[in-house]
């Protein structure tokens, strides 16, 4: 598998890093540290706009990679939320990847579970 | 050797400001990380401290740039443990904060009530989330009770059977 330099820049905000590709086939967007900003909406949204904009001209899906990411606070819950709705509305499917194997991931994300029903969402356990 | 029953308290002062909360929950972290072999009951206790000092600074009643807050952690390994986050609070914040953690006690079911909360958020998007109280009581199975007397607020977050 190829990837390629992303035209989506990569987020730093705090101690959390989001770094994309372009694979083939979706935009991949890997999150790795922490989020727990008081406001992480203010700096999430607007790139994931950006991201589901280079998706959407592309064609692909959003895939967000959680499996390195250290912790999220309750206030990132909200931006991913956020994050689903965009995708439904843009029309840009979105896919959530956590490790199953690690409790609060899995409980995390189970809960995102009920936006797979209405929304063009997925979330994938690895 | 079994360690069931060793009792742990700590104690100390937090000055409330958003940038020594992650600072807070990583230390304690690595401090219980001696107390606990398993990783995920360490980041349940984390994350607890970690959004109860969240709610802190969001609610806190501030008279001057050096407001303080208490966290405490104590319990008995292989029984329950308590997480307690203390803060001054006005009236307002308090009665928000109160009525919120009665509004999840008499839930028929937490998770309805935290799947309820996230429908809401993704229909009327918001800059408070709302969702770190709920996420203490779903994700980390705990029983929140909170009083206020003199003007403090104290949150304790009682972690059932989970060490």
């Amino acid at each position: 598998m190829v990837s390629e330099h992303s035209p989506l820049q990569e987020l730093r905000s705090g101690e959390l890093h989001i770094a994309s590709t372009v694979d083939p086939g979706c935009l991949r967007l890997v999150w790795l540290g922490r989020s727990a900003a008081r406001d992480p909406r203010a700096v999430l949204v607007p790139y994931f706009e950006q991201a589901i904009e280079v998706a959407r001209r592309s064609g692909t899906p959003v895939e967000m990679h959680f499996e390195g990411l250290d912790y999220f606070n309750s206030s990132t819950i909200a931006a991913l939320i956020d994050a689903i709705r965009l995708g439904a509305e843009h029309r840009v499917p979105m896919v959530m990847i956590y490790k199953e194997d690690v409790r609060w991931q899995r409980m995390s994300f189970d809960a995102l579970r009920m936006f797979t029903r209405e929304h063009d969402f997925q979330l994938r356990a690895v | 050797m079994s360690a069931v029953g060793f009792n742990f308290t700590i104690d100390f002062p937090v000055l409330g400001e958003w940038e020594n909360v992650d600072q807070v929950r990583l230390s304690l972290q690595s401090c219980i990380a001696t107390l606990f072999q398993n990783v995920d009951l360490r980041h349940v206790l984390a994350m607890v401290a970690g959004e109860l000092l969240e709610n802190a600074v969001k609610y806190a009643h501030r008279t001057d740039d050096h407001t303080m807050f208490r966290l405490k952690i104590w319990g008995a390994l292989g029984d329950v443990a308590f997480v307690q986050v203390s803060n001054p609070v006005d009236e307002e914040g308090g009665q928000t904060v109160l009525d919120a953690i009665n509004g999840i006690r008499s839930a028929s079911s937490v998770a309805d009530s935290y799947f309820q909360r996230m429908r809401e958020i993704a229909t009327r998007p918001s800059r408070l989330s709302r969702l770190g109280l709920l996420r203490i009581a779903y994700e980390g199975g705990c029983e929140l009770t909170a009083t206020v007397e003199a003007g403090v607020l104290t949150i304790v977050a009682a972690i059932p059977g989970a060490l």
